[in-house]
């Protein structure tokens, strides 16, 4: 099970947060402090695996975002590497040419992919496709819910 | 960056003109809102005061969140949300969340929804609020809203919320759509977690759900029980063959790395599992191009299937193609794999060791400490010497904390198991001395420690060990107090007390001696000083013993460590012969006196001028040390100058005292001394101290001090009286007190005891109690008496190491030891079996006291609403937040039978299709995804190589579009 997921910028700058296991705010700080410490200071060279406490820490530099994942010591790294993978390959068709300012504008967007693509820590989609059309389904059905829903003067 | 600066200014004018329509107050709330892409720009935008900016933002947001419209409310949260990310607290608008969750609207409930997965934790206080508006969500004829509402339980929950909604969640694996069934199932995982008792009724559904038609659901399934089943693997034995079937039918690597680990952690408690599965590995081994899959296979077969020699050589061989890699993670899991098979298959491992000294050498720290572990692992009799020489080379180049690692590495190699590896003791004494050599290294104490036991243990190394370690001795650099040299000096402290101790075996007296006299050993910690004073003396005294010895016809020629008294002494006698010899040595034995040399004299004078500045040290037992050494010194002058000779024989005899050989002791070897006859352990240790207890109770004071009059000196009384003593004791102790009280009669005993001291004053030890004196009765003939505490404390711990090895040189204590053995704590190696370390196990620990498999008891049911109070918190105040207010009535008669499942699946079946006219379309896309899913599963196999290619581009376009 994951326990949470960080993206971070080169500049250690959260730009999502997740958490699958209940955290204090206080212990969320320290650990984003950490983690964009611990992986920040690694060598792009070296292995995308840290430990961290409890957990295992992969990550994947995607330009300048980061995107790490928290999983349990005996979980499979090169999965969860992949898992990051499907997750921003998700996000690029989502935004198409996904860029550090779209999750940055669009961080409750990039909030719901996350959701279709994970739940409760776990992987819940493996298709690509099926995501896309799940998260536009539900854009869709926001829009209509904009036209007609109660409090929608909007349009 | 200008595009979205416009893009932003837009978005302000559109919301703006819209805003002014109808309602005048809403439009104005709304045209004087920052939107989040705003709020966004302006806090990117103050880059300096971005603080003040935030907390404008905050202010601002408190107050729209109050607004009656439901957009602007929804916008604020938002922003509240974005801040929540940066680290701004949101609790203050949870109420306002759970308000836009209720809302109908989808739009502004997906806003609250996520609000509250980010920002709610157990200690929220309105979590309370939510069951019931979840309860209504999860029975939502919106697939949507259903959707949303468990992912955000998923995330939030409670054991409280589980507890209440487990069977709302539950009825939702019986629903139509694969999506809502897939999301359920893995949600309940999250409910069971919190809520174990859940567990069990819903664990038959559960399990159902790996015959699912819908790929995805199975998928589910199999992510949740084989969770359930890694944490407590015993239990979930009897799904294996459901798993086998799938395994062999699976066709998502997704899944397939899921089972392939499940069994990995099942295939050790049954061994025929290990055989059956042999085949299915092995042929996903060959085939797979999944590198992740792959992986799992190797980790599964080399954890769980370590019989399975076929399929262990196949796994070995993967990973020796993952060892060459050049992509750093697969060095590393290969490596890390490898780890496991180091105690079943060590031969295998070490066939590939060369791959694995190359990774010592790795950029990445994680390889390089993987490596290490394995080679320390793999060390034998033979490779020792080799093998250490690798890790020694390897600290050139390493970083100063693996550096560090390799230090501790090779001695751990080394004195593991009572030295069982270590065949050339000198070889070893060589090695330490090099590390104390190592710059910044923080073992120093270690290798101390190492060098004493060594010393101590093995005889016939003692000349070489001088030899070895006297020029780290004469290295003024290691003496300089400087970060590099941080824990030198507790390795020097060793050094110096080796060499002082078998100073005998020094070939040049005086060179040591000056080495010991240098005026930087003052810049060592007092400890080490206090050491190195010692070692001056026996440096010394072994000069005058060798000149001596040289000189004398019919002394005793040679390097005899212990030579026969030249003074009338007994040995065993040692403290009275230290000090009866200084005061009458010189008489006993004059026809043999050797006058003192030149030489002797300078180097005399040369110790006793420089041990000068050691006597105003500030540290108590330097200077304690160093003021004895030079006034001994100093009546060695002197008796050499009233008759030649007699100075030497005061030095000869305590060189005869100190080359008394200390023996290692065993910590047990209190226990093996039997205790004396006329030791009396039930008697009270002397009516004195008895006195001393009872009299500080003001009250009975006087009694006491007259009895104690009766009392004194009397050792033995009958043991009633005692006994009542005894009791009187414990209820004085047992009373309460006032501050006063306690205060004067601390004062009394305080006094009480000097005065005791006093009377009793040679029963006092210094630094010791009263209380000790009678265990302290007759110390074992056998120990040597320790010279100080250091050595005391040096003895003590060199005890606690035993040896054990017959054709090496041989090690004392051994005999000691033997009945240790069974107490020795040898490292714990990780056994076959699994064995989660994880925190999770944490979170599994209740799960497991729940064995799903067992039958249901009669009345346990799935938990049902009832058992909480129902609350609504919008029921009464419709008014105020007509808005929002929820169609209750609805949702809460589809809930009102909750004790018959099936009759409630079939209801909401039925419900589905004839209320939805989603339905028919909703058909399609289900056939169509199975497709979907199967096929991308097949091209799942492709996408390996692809993958880094897709990588690549992506990086790439990421790149471009840079900020």
């Amino acid at each position: 099970m994951m326990r949470y997921a960080l993206l971070f910028s080169k500049q250690a700058k959260i730009r999502l947060s997740k958490y699958y296991v209940p955290t204090k705010p206080k212990d969320r700080t320290r650990i984003e402090r950490d983690i964009t410490a611990a992986v920040l200071a690694r060598d792009p060279k070296a292995c995308n695996v840290v430990e961290y406490g409890e957990v295992k820490l992969v990550y994947r530099r995607y330009a300048s975002l980061y995107f790490c994942l928290a999983v349990e010591r005996d979980a499979n790294e090169l999965a969860t590497l992949e898992m990051i993978q499907h997750y921003v390959e998700i996000l690029d068709k989502y935004f198409g040419n996904v860029c550090e300012l779209d999750l940055v504008f669009n961080f409750h967007k990039a909030h719901y992919v996350l959701d279709e693509v994970f739940v409760a820590g776990h992987l819940q989609e493996t298709s690509k496709k099926l995501v896309a059309r799940l998260v536009s389904e539900q854009d869709a059905l926001v829009e209509r819910a904009k036209m007609g829903g109660p409090a929608g003067e909007d349009a | 960056m200008t595009s979205y600066y416009d893009r932003a200014r837009g978005s302000v004018a559109i919301g703006g003109s819209l805003g002014s329509g109808d309602k005048t107050k809403m439009a104005a709330s709304r045209l004087f809102q920052k939107s989040l892409r705003d709020m966004i720009t302006g806090i990117r935008a103050h880059k300096d005061g971005q603080r003040e900016f935030i907390n404008k933002c905050l202010v601002d947001v408190r107050t729209e969140v109050q607004s009656s419209d439901v957009r602007t409310k929804a916008v604020a949260i938002e922003k509240a949300t974005y801040l929540h990310s940066l680290g701004h607290s949101m609790h203050w608008a949870s109420f306002h969340v759970v308000e836009l969750m209720s809302t109908q609207n989808v739009k502004y409930k997906r806003v609250g929804y996520l609000a509250a997965s980010q920002s709610f934790g157990d200690d929220t206080d309105v979590v309370l609020l939510i069951p019931n508006l979840l309860k209504k969500d999860l029975a939502s004829p919106n697939p949507a809203e259903a959707a949303l509402a468990l992912t955000c339980l998923g995330n939030i929950v409670t054991p409280e919320l589980s507890q209440t909604l487990v069977a709302d969640v539950y009825s939702l694996l019986n629903n139509h759509k694969p999506d809502l069934r897939r999301r359920a199932c893995l949600c309940l995982y999250k409910c069971f977690l919190r809520y174990p008792e859940a567990l069990r009724p819903s664990f038959t559904r559960l399990t159902e759900c790996l015959d699912d038609d819908d790929q995805s659901v199975v998928q589910a399934a199999v992510t949740v029980l084989s969770e359930l089943a890694m944490h407590n693997p015993k239990t979930y034995l009897p799904l294996a063959p459901k798993f086998y079937k799938l395994l062999t039918s699976s066709s998502s690597n997704w899944m397939t790395i899921k089972l392939v680990k499940v069994f990995g952690a099942l295939a050790p408690l049954e061994p025929r599992l290990a055989k059956k599965l042999a085949g299915p590995i092995s042929e996903i081994l060959e085939t797979t191009s999944a590198k992740s899959l792959m992986y799992e296979c190797v980790r599964t077969a080399v954890m769980g299937m370590t019989s399975q020699e076929k399929v262990i050589r196949q796994a070995v061989d993967k990973l020796k193609d993952m060892l060459e890699d050049h992509d750093p993670n697969i060095k590393f899991l290969a490596l890390h794999a490898l780890t496991y098979l180091l105690d079943s298959h060590p031969r295998i491992v070490a066939e590939h060791k060369g791959n694995i000294f190359e990774c010592l050498d790795h950029e990445d720290s994680n390889i390089q400490y993987c490596a290490l572990k394995i080679v320390c692992g793999l060390v034998t009799k033979r490779t020792l010497i080799d093998t250490t020489s690798v890790l020694m080379n390897c600290m050139g180049k390493a970083d100063q904390r693996f550096r560090d690692e390799l230090v501790s590495s090779v001695i751990r190699i080394c004195m593991n198991e009572r030295y069982a590896l270590v065949t050339d003791f000198v070889w070893y004494l060589s090695v330490l001395a090099d590390l104390i050599r190592v710059p910044c290294s923080s073992h120093g104490a270690l290798i101390g420690e190492q060098i004493i036991d060594v010393c101590l243990r093995v005889e016939v190394i003692r000349e070489a060990a001088v030899g070895i370690l006297a020029p780290l001795l004469l290295d003024v650099s290691l003496l300089e107090p400087s970060n590099v040299n941080k824990t030198v000096p507790s390795a020097l402290k060793a050094v110096a007390w080796v060499v002082g101790e078998y100073a005998h075996h020094i070939v040049d007296h005086e060179e040591i001696l000056d080495a010991l006299l240098n005026p930087a050993v003052k810049q060592l910690p007092g400890d080490a000083q206090a050491v190195y004073v010692q070692a001056i003396f026996k440096v010394y005294a072994s000069a005058v013993l060798n000149y001596s010895r040289g000189i004398r016809p019919t002394g005793a020629v040679g390097a005899l460590p212990a030579p026969e008294p030249l003074i009338d002494i007994s040995v065993d006698d040692d403290t009275a012969a230290a000090s009866g010899a200084a005061r009458d040595g010189a008489g006993v034995t004059p026809g043999t006196l050797v006058p003192e040399s030149e030489d002797l004299i300078e180097l005399r004078d040369k110790v006793s001028r420089r041990i000068e500045p050691l006597t105003t040290s500030f540290n108590l037992e330097v200077r304690e040390r160093s003021c004895q050494l030079q006034k001994m010194l100093g009546i060695v002058g002197a008796a050499e100058r009233s008759e030649p000779g007699s100075g030497i024989a005061i030095i000869e005899a305590f060189a005869t005292v100190m080359s008394d050989e200390i023996q290692p002791v065993s910590v047990k070897a209190q226990r093996k001394i039997e205790v004396p006859a006329e030791l009396l352990d039930d008697e009270p240790m002397s009516a004195e101290w008895d006195y001393l207890l009872v009299s500080s109770d003001e009250e009975e004071d006087d009694e006491y001090a007259s009895r104690k009059g009766k009392k004194k000196g009397k050792k033995s009384k009958s043991k009633d009286k005692m006994s009542k003593d005894l009791r009187e004791v414990a209820e004085i102790f047992g009373a309460k007190k006032t501050k006063e009280q306690v205060a004067r009669e601390e004062r009394e005993s305080r006094e009480m005891l000097a005065k005791h001291k006093e009377k009793m004053g040679q029963y006092y030890l210094e630094g010791e109690t009263g209380a000790d004196k009678e265990k302290k009765k007759g110390p074992p003939k056998s120990l040597p008496g320790p010279e100080s505490a250091a050595m005391l404390a040096l003895e003590a711990r060199l005890a606690s190491h035993a040896v054990g090895q017959t054709e090496r040189p041989a090690i004392k204590g051994e005999s000691d030891s033997e009945s240790e053995e069974e107490e020795q704590v040898i490292a714990v190696k990780k056994g076959k079996s699994y064995d989660p370390k994880n925190a999770s196990s944490r979170l599994h620990g209740e799960l497991e006291a729940y064995n799903p498999l067992k039958p249901l008891e009669r009345n346990e049911h799935l938990p049902t609403v009832e058992a909480y109070p129902r609350f609504d918190p919008y029921s009464q105040d419709e008014a105020a937040f007509n808005a929002f207010a929820p169609s209750g009535g609805d949702a809460r008669s589809h809930h009102k039978d909750k004790k018959d499942k099936k009759k409630r699946d079939k209801k909401k079946k039925d419900k589905g299709a004839g209320g939805e006219d989603g339905e028919s379309k909703e058909k399609k896309p289900k056939k169509e995804k199975g497709a979907g899913e199967k096929k991308s599963g097949g091209t799942k196999k492709k996408s390996g190589e692809k993958k880094t290619v897709d990588v690549d581009a992506l990086a790439q376009s990421l790149m471009d579009a840079k900020v």
